[in-house]
């Protein structure tokens, strides 16, 4: 069963890689069909936040919350390469943070309405099913490794 | 003892672990040729059952043998190994996937930060801020649009935004984020011409381009609903934008030509931007050569490329002294001098061409502003003014004759002197501030250069903002009343 783990694992690293890139992409590309965002990315309003050009309908910590995404891509992207129950836990919750954020932005920048969303927000949305199925990938590793017989904790301790 | 793990590379944590945390090779079943340990003893042939134990294993812990059991990972036993016993050849592709990841992600880092940072906004070519700039109009997308504004035109603009989508939004005029929905522009084969007028100046002119509006009246806002009772049924229409738009220019002739809309581009640090104001001046401009009301020369675009010695004043006092003083002089360039740099540069080069005018018109004044009594108000780098008491006297020359008046500002009065002497004062009666929110003559000034200037960018965004903010809710009513009248012409608009 290590070969089903041996597989699946640059599979699952892949698909990791997958998720941190869709997350880190959708910052240059416009995020609704309609609307605002529609022909503007999140580079740009990050921009415009910080120039404090919008003030007045944005505040100013929108821009960490904006970018908070990408650094989640390229926590959960440059992380691939760390294994254990620490780095894989880190990336779970990263995962959670993104879906959370994901649904932000889709209650309020496209009404709840899939019809508006566009390039950025299915990226987005891409990026969090990469991810799950990375989880689900390696719990079914385990799982089969698991079934095959490891070893248990008894033998572990003779 | 091998010190990594054969099947992933994952280091061993102690000597007492047999199996690799990570994916649960047999630390002794695997040897990592390739990371400098040696090689393990040559596997049994296909034990029947596993072999746990190898020659470097400890012995077996007891209880009151003395010593410390030992520790084990116990957390992941689904991730303990295959019990085959057999080596399995180290597979560098997740090393490799890892690496690249790492790196990959350092590289895009680096990439976001600078965007973020370093980069700065705009368009990269004066074409694609227009396109840009129309499409985000088109689309409704107010974020797209204010990036691609000249940011010293733009600063406070979402000031007036705010307000203004607030106090709509509470009379249910819009919803959503959307100006609209119950029109849906879409435009297409937009194609542009660019005219390089300086340096850091251009007109783009746009030369094709269509347009589709669909128009459904059931999202209609209530409070429009007038609209919606007049043209009921859904509808598109489309036109070329080139024709529909230039026909309305104030240049536009009679005998079927007209000119091509346009707006003007300026470059700042780097980036390319729509001028709202260089547009309006350019037009202002071309008009009147147009009609060859005056002979004017032709602006000179480098001229806002130069850098400039901005004039500041230490206090309110000294800012409208130097303005004044601007003023008497006749020299535009020293008025614009007096001006926030990143609102006037746009203006900067037709100043010859107006000084030129106003000198081929013999036009000269003579102001004077005594007994200023003016009020400040911090607002972060902003200072609003407000001014108490005033007494001012203006002269105007052209040609040969001369216009004098005089007017002396106490509180929310003011009162005019003819050249006669006859006297009027005008006041802001009780109606005026509550129906607009202004009972004062304000202006706002910026920090700069260790001084400051007069903005009037933030002073005509102060006194919109006030008037939307304060306005009640009835002036709202009444203007949507008079919009109803102005489309169906019915009383029923008043009910």
């Amino acid at each position: 069963m290590a070969a089903v783990l041996d597989s699946a694992r640059p599979a699952v690293m892949l698909l990791w890689c997958t998720a941190g890139a869709c997350w880190v992409t959708q910052l240059f590309v416009p995020w609704t069909t309609r609307g605002t965002l529609s022909s503007a990315s999140m580079l740009d309003a990050v921009r415009l936040v910080r120039s404090d050009s919008v003030d007045a309908v944005v505040p100013g910590w929108a821009a960490a919350v904006l970018l908070a995404l990408p650094a989640i891509g390229l926590l959960v992207g440059g992380s691939v390469g760390l294994a254990g129950p620490v780095a894989e836990g880190g990336r779970i919750a990263l995962t959670l943070i993104a879906v959370a954020l994901w649904v932000l932005a889709f209650v309020g920048l496209a009404d709840s309405d899939v019809g508006r969303l566009g390039f950025g927000g299915w990226l987005t949305a891409g990026g969090a099913v990469a991810a799950g199925a990375a989880v689900t990938c390696r719990h079914v590793g385990r799982k089969g490794a698991s079934g095959a017989g490891a070893p248990t904790r008894q033998e572990i301790d003779r | 003892m091998t010190r990594f793990c054969g099947g992933c590379g994952a280091p061993r944590p102690s000597a007492e672990q047999r199996f690799c945390a990570e994916c649960g090779t047999p630390f002794d079943a695997a040897a990592p040729a390739a990371i400098g340990v040696p090689a393990p003893p040559a596997p049994s042939p296909a034990p029947a059952t596993p072999t746990y134990a190898t020659t470097s294993a400890p012995a077996p812990w007891a209880p009151g043998a003395g010593t410390a059991r030992p520790s084990y990972d116990y957390a992941e036993p689904a991730r303990l190994a295959d019990r085959s016993g057999e080596p399995r050849a180290k597979s560098p592709v997740g090393k490799i996937i890892g690496v690249g990841a790492l790196v990959a992600a350092v590289a895009a880092g680096g990439l976001v930060g600078w965007q973020v940072l370093g980069s700065g906004g705009g368009a990269e070519t004066p074409e694609a801020a227009v396109q840009g700039f129309v499409t985000a109009l088109v689309e409704q997308d107010a974020v797209a649009a204010l990036a691609l504004v000249n940011p010293g035109e733009a600063a406070g603009l979402d000031d007036v935004y705010a307000s203004a989508s607030d106090r709509l939004r509470d009379r249910g005029i819009v919803g959503g984020d959307r100006i609209t929905d119950a029109l849906d522009v879409s435009v297409s084969g937009l194609e542009f011409e660019v005219h390089e007028q300086g340096q850091d100046v251009a007109r783009i002119e746009l030369v094709d381009g269509d347009y589709t509006v669909a128009y459904d009246p059931a999202a209609v806002p209530d409070s429009l609903s007038f609209v919606a009772d007049e043209e009921p049924d859904p509808r598109e229409w489309s036109g070329d934008i080139v024709d529909d738009i230039g026909w309305e220019l104030p240049h536009a002739t009679v005998d079927g030509e007209h000119p091509e809309p346009f707006l003007s581009a300026v470059r700042v640090d780097g980036g390319w931007y729509v001028s709202l104001v260089g547009t309006y001046v350019d037009y202002l401009y071309t008009e009147v050569a147009y009609w060859e009301e005056w002979d004017v020369s032709s602006p000179d675009f480098d001229a806002a490329s130069e850098e400039v010695e901005p004039i500041v004043g230490e206090t309110p006092e000294d800012v409208v002294g130097n303005l004044v003083d601007a003023v008497n002089s006749g020299d535009v360039e020293d008025l614009l001098a007096n001006l926030p740099e990143d609102q006037v540069r746009v203006l900067r080069p037709y100043a010859r061409t107006l000084q030129g005018v106003l000198r081929e018109e013999g036009v000269g004044f003579d102001i004077s502003v005594d007994g200023l009594d003016l009020e400040t108000e911090e607002r972060g780098d902003q200072v609003v003014v407000t001014v108490d008491r005033a007494e001012v006297s203006a002269g105007v020359r052209s040609d040969g004759s001369e216009d004098w008046g005089a007017a002396s500002i106490d509180g929310s009065c003011l009162t005019g002197t003819e050249e006669d002497g006859d006297q009027e004062t005008v006041c802001l009666d009780q109606e005026v501030p509550d129906y607009l929110g202004l009972d004062s003559l304000r202006f706002v000034l910026t920090k700069t250069d260790g001084g400051y200037q007069v903005d009037p960018l933030a002073t005509a965004i102060d006194y919109a903002t006030t008037i939307i903010d304060e306005a009640p809710d009835s002036a709202i009513d009444s203007a949507i009343d008079e919009i109803c009248y102005g489309a169906i012409y019915e009383e029923r608009c008043y009910a």
